[in-house]
């Protein structure tokens, strides 16, 4: 499928900034076997110095420095992406016992002992550790365990977007039972790892209108967030517990880190008086016409 | 001239106005029998390469002596060198006691330890390129990966950088502790932001202003040079290309403020190189460059010799609620604008839990074994260390693996039952966060105390510019000193004092 | 030079100046005091107060004013910001900020100078030691400027040194003629009348000599600013508002009056504006003053009125003072 997508964030700031200087991801890339067709960026006001460039999670990451007074700051990602090279299933191989999959198991490979470490906002605990364990009996396949893990989250917590601030501890929200993407992603994160299995934050795009007979996913019309499973020699796969399934062709990845904190469309420092912001987001994830496109 | 003959025409001369030999002999004779003392080899027995020195001392009168003492103090005073120390609210400046008495090593000492210092110098700087680069050494297996990659010290944001000549670490403060003849331990490898080279400059300046004729008999190889190789060193690390009108890459050095403890050293050492001293308020990213604001307009900066701690430098990539930093300074630095001398995140090779791995990471990167020893060290986070650790607290160090300057460390043979007893709990409480290693048998240099020449621990920091036109170690460096009798803590936060370090020609 | 170099170089000077003046306007006022009863004593300090800028403030904090309170506000008081004590700490803290930019002797003189004069505060000071203390602070601040001119190059940093002490030396030079200006005002005429400006034009008044008093009261200002010796000299007879104004206004040879002053900032500027090779508003600004000053007579001086043209004065300081931060960069 080729979707395309328009990601347009804008700032208002009640008194005037001076400088700003920020880092975006917000351009997404060829990564999860997706091919970026075109992307680019537009800020107002225009800025003194932009730069992209790879970070060091693969992902592309743009620094943007401006100079020029301002009391709103508008930033308009677009790109056109082709996600059918997606996975859709866990790849053969993955029915395999789970604990082979631990960074125990592959101490050589260092994505696998990276991704399986604490992170500034994910830490591995006992608690996180006990709620993976019914998923992952001894034996059980990597993609069992997963998926079931998944299901549980998507069952037994409820979606609330007022249950939960964007800096809510993981032990806060097991405890809550309730969150939004990014808590289910930061849960089921920590407790993968807490088992000592690797795995990553993901943050993306959901296709905003279903096709015909399908569903409207929770987290369209903004930006959306999953985890990557790693499957060994730089393989991953994604998988949504807010909406319990692999992260497949309606899917689109911008940025893969060990957390929000690494991936965050923008972090961002102004100087400036200014006492009050408000932000609007507004995502847009559109599928083209296939018939113009010519993809089956 | 034998050293014994020294002693004893000095004695035949005596008169009350002079040091006695008896004193000398106090001086010599009250150390613990396994204690090496580098001036006497035993009661007025001075060892060679002090031997023309103490024949000087003999001659003097201990009341110009004194007054000489009293008045280096109160040069340092003059002058300002003062540090601040923390949690002390009354007095914020105070002065680091300063010792007459030279600490003397002799040539080949120094040769000797010069050539280890440099092989772990190159491989503490392979290792740091090599963790943000290939990662070699943990494909290897030969440092557990999880202590570099769940560091603190350890920088993501650094992953994949590479700076001018592989340069990472420009300037190293290596803490080294004698134990015997020729016989040196190190005990930290300081490669974040090391400080006191300016006492070691100050140090010596004081020395020739007062015993001029000490330096025309002994011949000591000179450190006074230091700024000029210092700035050498940072100019040769610049990035490629940047070099303004006058042919010479723009270096600043950055301080967090007049506030900080080291203070004085970063304006001393900006003076001494002549080059600008900064604060996060000089500084702005303009054209895609670092650049300082003076009273004509921006002006780009090529080196950064920052003072600053790592976490602090960049609101953007580290800590957001930092003032001491430059917002957009490591996008700078990414983009090869601008160099900063010590990279951030070289931390992780001065970490205590990975200084164990120091032999191993020598070899791994030269090719070579080690040729400075590395202190035996327990780790709490193994349970065997752990358990020796709580069984033989009473005899050993322990220290925190993030801490510095002398903080939250514990020294066992020095401790009372009940202290013993509360670190023991922190120790249970928090294993993964605490070393420990065996009590050396530190060796002594006399200082000069009211009764004469009495026996104090002391400890070397050498100082280390890499650059990729070379490397330099200062003969000599800083000396530190424990002043209190039997006193094994030389820092200066903690009553320590300092000595001038004469490395003989 | 960075800009906030300049800043922390012209403001140690702005607070070196200014505790010197401070200890010289204490010493005027100590001496108008012997000369006075108890409570019309009381009555000068509060003049002295009122001239440092600090009689809110000791009011706030103490209430009427008292003599041996209101020196000891003015000396050691931390919590002051204008005291001697406070500002010496400031102009220290400023040189430690710039100490790349100073030759060692400037650092070590003015450290020095703290050192002594934190020693010398640290205890309540007697009437009996006043006078020495008070030489011992404009002591170490002469040793300063002398290390100043002694030893460092003749350099942009020189250059806001000394743009410091003058912008300072100006201010101070101004106030105190705004605070004694009724002084000027010849007996005879209606204590009712002291604060209406005009009186000061009426003719006649400008040669009268003063009553006893208030001769008393100008000889110690004009002493406290080093300019007794030199008014004798000048205005042989007895001292008149003409000889004052004369003296502390228009004299372009008294290195603290006026003229000199804006003179001296005007220098100063114009090399900084020679080494950059633009103009910048505020050198404008302090040719306009000094200009202002240099072709003005004694007349049309009293014509406008003393002690407008003396408020006015502080006003444009104080403009220039500011147009010199925003020229020279020293705030982002």
């Amino acid at each position: 499928m080729i979707f395309e997508i328009r990601h347009r964030t804008t700032y208002h700031y009640n008194a005037a900034v001076t400088e700003s200087f920020a880092e975006l991801h917000v351009l997404p890339t060829d990564l999860d076997g997706q091919k970026v067709l075109e992307r680019s960026v537009v800020i107002e006001p225009d800025p003194d110095h932009v730069r992209q460039r790879v970070d060091y999670f693969g992902n592309a990451a743009v620094s943007v420095a401006i100079r020029e007074p301002h009391t709103t700051l508008s930033l308009e990602a677009a790109s056109v992406v082709d996600s059918s090279g997606r996975p859709t299933e866990f790849p053969a191989g993955s029915g395999d016992g789970w604990e082979g999959f631990t960074a125990d198991a592959n101490p050589a490979d260092l994505a696998a002992v990276e991704f399986s470490l604490d992170s500034p906002r994910v830490v591995r605990s006992a608690e996180l550790a006990a709620f993976a364990e019914p998923s992952f009996p001894a034996g059980a396949s990597l993609e069992v365990g997963v998926m079931d893990l998944c299901g549980r989250i998507f069952n037994e917590f409820a979606f609330d977007p007022d249950a939960t601030e964007v800096d809510t501890p993981v032990s806060e929200v097991l405890a809550l039972r309730r969150g939004v993407c990014q808590d289910f992603t930061h849960l089921m994160v920590g407790a993968l790892r807490s088992i000592g299995l690797p795995a990553c934050y993901v943050s993306g795009y959901l296709e905003t209108d279903p096709p015909p007979g399908q569903p409207r996913l929770t987290g369209a019309d903004r930006t959306h967030a999953w985890v990557g499973v790693y499957l060994g020699g730089d393989r991953w796969i994604g998988v949504d517990p807010t909406n319990n399934q692999i992260a497949g062709r309606r899917y689109v990845t911008t940025a893969r880190g060990r957390d929000y904190s690494e991936v965050s469309p923008l972090r961002g420092v102004i100087f400036s008086d200014s006492t009050r912001t408000s932000l609007e987001v507004a995502v847009d994830v559109i599928a083209r016409d296939q018939g113009v496109i010519g993809v089956s | 001239m034998s050293p014994e003959t020294a002693v004893a025409r000095a004695a035949s001369t005596t008169n009350s106005n002079q040091n006695t030999a008896s004193n000398i002999e106090e001086a010599g004779s009250s150390l613990a029998p396994a204690t090496f003392d580098e001036m006497f080899a035993g009661p007025g027995l001075a060892r060679p390469a002090y031997a023309q020195y103490l024949e000087w001392f003999l001659r003097e009168e201990p009341a110009r002596l004194a007054d000489k003492a009293a008045r280096a103090e109160e040069l340092f005073r003059r002058i300002g060198i003062t540090f601040n120390v923390y949690d002390d609210s009354a007095a914020t400046e105070r002065l680091i006691p300063f010792d007459i008495v030279p600490r003397l090593l002799a040539r080949d000492t120094w040769a000797k330890l010069s050539r280890g210092i440099e092989q772990r110098v190159r491989a503490v700087n392979s290792f740091v390129a090599d963790v943000y680069g290939e990662q070699e050494i943990l494909r290897a297996g030969v440092v557990p990966t999880d202590l570099v990659l769940n560091n603190e010290a350890y920088l993501p944001q650094m992953q994949g950088l590479q700076p001018p000549g592989s340069i990472f670490t420009h300037i190293t403060g290596v803490d080294l502790v004698c134990t015997g003849p020729d016989e040196f331990y190190v005990l930290e490898d300081n490669v974040r932001t090391p400080s006191g080279v300016s006492y070691m400059l100050e140090n010596r300046e004081t020395m020739m202003q007062m015993f001029p004729e000490l330096f025309s008999s002994i011949r000591v190889q000179p450190v006074t040079d230091f700024p000029h190789f210092l700035r050498r060193s940072l100019a040769a690390s610049a990035p490629e290309g940047s070099a303004d009108r006058d042919g010479w890459p723009t270096i600043a050095v950055l301080t967090p403020g007049t506030f900080n403890s080291a203070y004085y050293e970063h304006s001393f050492l900006a003076d001494q190189m002549g080059v600008e001293l900064v604060e996060s308020r000089d500084l702005q990213v303009v054209d895609g460059h670092l650049s300082m604001r003076t009273i004509s307009g921006h002006r780009p900066i090529d080196v950064l010799y920052r003072r600053v701690d790592d976490d602090f430098l960049d609101p953007l990539a580290f800590r957001p609620d930092s003032q001491l930093g430059v917002a957009g300074l490591m996008e700078v630095y990414r983009a090869g604008r601008l160099t900063v001398a010590n990279a951030p995140g070289t931390g992780i090779a001065d970490d205590k839990a990975l200084y164990s791995y120091m032999p191993e990471i020598i070899e791994f990167y030269t090719g070579e074994p080690a040729l400075l020893n590395n202190v035996t060290t327990y780790r709490g986070s193994e349970a065997d260390d752990l358990a020796f650790m709580l069984d033989h607290l009473d005899e050993l160090v322990v220290k925190e693996v993030h801490g510095s300057g002398g903080y939250g460390m514990l020294v066992g043979p020095a401790s009372s039952r009940a202290e013993l007893q509360r670190f023991r709990h922190k120790l249970m409480a928090n294993p993964g966060a605490y070393i420990a290693q065996p009590t050396l048998a530190l060796s002594t240099v006399p200082v000069l105390a009211e009764s004469g020449l009495a026996p104090r621990h002391v400890d070397l920091r050498p100082y280390v510019l890499l650059s990729p036109e070379g490397i330099h170690i200062t003969p000599g460096g800083l000396t530190r000193v424990a002043l209190t009798e039997g006193s094994l803590v030389v820092n200066s936060s903690q009553g320590g004092g300092t000595k001038d370090t004469w490395v003989l020609e | 030079m960075l800009g906030t170099t300049a800043q922390g170089v012209f403001w140690m000077f702005r607070y070196l100046e200014r505790s010197e003046n401070m200890a010289r306007l204490i010493e005027a006022g100590h001496r108008i005091a012997m000369t006075r009863t108890s409570t019309t004593r009381n009555d000068e300090w509060a003049s002295v107060l009122a001239t440092a800028g600090s009689f809110k403030a000791y009011s706030r904090a103490h209430g009427p004013v008292e003599d041996t309170l209101a020196v000891d506000y003015l000396l050691r008081d931390i919590n002051n910001r204008s005291s001697v004590l406070s500002m010496m700490g400031s102009a220290r803290h400023n040189a430690r900020i710039v100490r790349t930019a100073l030759t060692r002797e400037v650092w070590e003189a003015t450290n020095e100078a703290w050192l002594a004069i934190n020693a010398a505060l640290a205890s309540p000071v007697t009437d009996r030691d006043l006078p020495d203390l008070l030489e011992l602070i404009r002591t170490q601040s002469a040793l300063v400027q002398g290390m100043l001119h002694g030893t460092m190059v003749r350099n942009e940093v020189y250059d806001f040194a000394r743009l410091g002490t003058f912008i300072e030396r100006a201010d101070n030079t101004a106030r105190i003629l705004d605070v004694k200006y009724w002084v000027l005002v010849p007996s005879g005429n209606d204590v009712e009348s002291r604060d209406d400006a005009e009186v000061l034009g009426a003719a006649p008044a400008r040669a009268r000599g003063f009553d006893d008093d208030q001769a008393i009261q100008w000889e110690s200002i004009l002493r406290s600013v080093s300019a007794l010796g030199p008014y004798r000299r000048v205005h042989p007879g007895p001292i008149t508002p003409a000889g004052i104004v004369e003296m502390l206004i228009l004299n372009r040879r008294m290195p603290r009056s006026l003229a000199f002053s804006f003179a001296k900032v005007t220098d100063n500027l114009s090399y900084l504006v020679e080494s950059h090779g633009q103009s910048q508003p505020s050198h404008k600004l302090a040719t306009e003053l000094s200009e202002s000053l240099e072709g003005r007579n004694l007349e049309s001086l009293f014509d406008e009125g003393v002690h407008d043209f003396v408020a006015g004065v502080i006003t444009s300081t104080a403009e220039l003072a500011g147009q010199i931060e925003t020229d020279f960069r020293f705030q982002r």
